[in-house]
């Protein structure tokens, strides 16, 4: 007895050396670092999923150092951005008061159409970046879905799993659908109605505009809404039918002859303590992949927005009311295109998490 | 999915060309009559959905549920081969404590040994070693065990 349990007990110690690339393999885990751009692994600086189970912190400092790094490179852009308004503005009014035949209608015009030049190239550049970050991590997600599910499910937590990957791949594809077919037009729409209403008077289509805006909103804020509470409550349910599958398996390991029963309940345990190290693992590095892809594009739209509004603030100072909301409208714009990006890797983060904090056991 | 664009640009699309129009229409009773048409175009293009509705088709958006057998597949293959792995060691084990060299193939369903095929030098003396351990410790009854000369 005491020769079979030795025997046991160093095939048990000896497993996780032996079998660590075979589960990496076997869940898909490996071809976790060709899904994710060339510039994030670098930021990541040598994470991979192999060690990643204890590079959380490491990780998240290297994402904070290169958002501070192209926080300063943007920075400038945007104050030139803002000073940019803010001096069309001030030509606008020393205009109005040197043309006093003029309409002053037409100097605001020209004034819109200033400001329209000045940002909205970039705004159009922003939108495709923001398509490639979206495809980027629609692809990532492709391939770190279904290894944490298959992790998942071996690290004894199939229902819940499944149940998992299903509702983020639908929420995912709806995400998607609705971001080329509804919300990027919303967009286009919207930034076409705020710099109408500036160029015309009494505020004609600003209600529409607002209505755009609410639209958009509203159907990012349900569609998540929506999927955290079936991750929340339905990922309990599913837990539970796990928990009934476990006991199941218990009961029918303790009827097996004692050496079968040994080696089967031995190797359970392998699989399954070697399923959680991976999904943890695989879990974090994935987490640590989303951050990196939207770190750039995100950076870039928060200084924006920061800069439109202290534009918007000194074109105030300056007594033009119709080009500040001109452009409070503009860093509306970019703040509702960075929120589109933000609600995917919502998605995904939540699902990364939710399989991550799924125990396992036996 | 398109039907929602289709009306959103509508309505800005009615909302702009209503703009234009005051904006280049001259003050009075003409002006009047313009604003009364941007404003009925506007609600036209804001129920026009109504008029006609269609049921909206959501397959879209629904793809196919992942099969509970595909995330649980690697998973039971690697329990599979990690038992037969042990099994084997533990059939090589018994078999060099009485002075055999083997080699071992196990198949395994539903997670335990079903059958075992033993390759060695004297198959008759491993037989008799070998089969009682293979039937009461692994559960493999004889006519599931195979010994061949390699």
């Amino acid at each position: 007895m005491r020769t079979i349990t030795t025997f046991f007990l160093f095939l048990f110690l000896l497993t996780p050396i032996t079998y660590a690339d075979e589960f990496s393999e076997a869940f898909g885990v490996d071809g976790l670092e060709e899904a994710v751009p060339h510039d994030v692994l670098e930021t990541l600086r040598g994470i991979t999923p192999d060690n990643a189970g204890g590079a959380l912190e490491t990780g998240f400092l290297s994402l904070l150092a290169r958002a501070a790094k192209l926080a300063s490179g943007s920075l400038g852009e945007g104050l030139r951005a803002a000073l940019g308004v803010t001096a069309i503005a001030a030509l606008c009014l020393a205009a109005g008061s040197l043309t006093e035949g003029t309409p002053t209608r037409y100097i605001q015009i020209a004034g819109v159409l200033g400001i329209a030049a000045l940002t909205l190239t970039g705004v159009n550049s922003l939108m495709d970046a923001g398509r490639e970050t979206l495809r980027e991590m629609d692809q990532f997600a492709k391939v770190l879905m279904p290894a944490l599910a298959a992790a998942g499910a071996a690290a004894g937590k199939p229902v819940s799993a499944v149940f998992r990957q299903t509702g983020t791949v639908v929420a995912a594809n709806l995400l998607m659908t609705m971001y080329e077919r509804l919300l990027y037009p919303l967009l286009y729409v919207y930034a076409a109605l705020v710099t109408f209403n500036a160029a015309m008077p009494r505020d004609m289509v600003k209600r529409l505009a607002g209505f755009c805006k609410w639209v958009f909103t509203g159907l990012l804020t349900l569609t998540l809404v929506i999927f955290t509470a079936y991750l929340t409550v339905g990922g309990a349910i599913a837990g539970q039918g796990d928990t009934v599958a476990v006991k199941a398996s218990k009961a029918a390991l303790s009827g097996a002859l004692p050496v079968v029963g040994g080696i089967i309940g031995d190797a359970s345990e392998t699989v399954l303590a070697g399923a959680s190290v991976i999904k943890n693992a695989a879990g974090i590095f994935g987490l640590l992949a989303v951050l990196g892809i939207i770190l750039a594009p995100c950076v870039s739209l928060a200084v924006r927005a920061l800069a439109m509004k202290l534009g918007a603030a000194l074109t105030g100072t300056v007594g033009n009311d119709a080009l500040s909301g001109y452009a409070d409208s503009l860093s509306n714009l970019y703040s509702m295109l960075m929120g589109m990006l933000f609600s995917a890797a919502f998605l995904l983060l939540v699902s990364i998490v939710s399989c991550i904090l799924a125990g396992s056991s036996i | 999915m398109d039907f929602l664009r289709q009306w959103i640009l509508g309505i800005a699309g009615a909302a702009v060309v209503g703009t234009v129009a005051l904006a280049v229409t001259p003050s009075g009773s003409v002006k009047k009559a313009v604003r009364l048409a941007s404003a009925l175009l506007l609600i036209g293009a804001v129920l026009r959905p109504l008029t006609g509705w269609k049921t909206l088709d959501f397959e879209d958006f629904f793809i196919e549920t992942v099969a509970a057998e595909g995330v649980e597949k690697p998973g039971q293959e690697l329990l599979s081969g990690l038992i037969a792995d042990r099994t084997s060691a533990y059939i090589v084990n018994k078999a060099q404590a009485v002075g055999l060299a083997i080699e071992v193939s196990v198949v395994i369903r539903e997670n335990a040994p079903w059958s075992a095929e033993i390759v060695c030098g004297r198959p008759e003396h491993a037989k008799s070693a070998l089969s009682q351990t293979l039937t009461g410790d692994l559960g493999i009854p004889p006519e599931r065990q195979r010994y061949t000369e390699g």
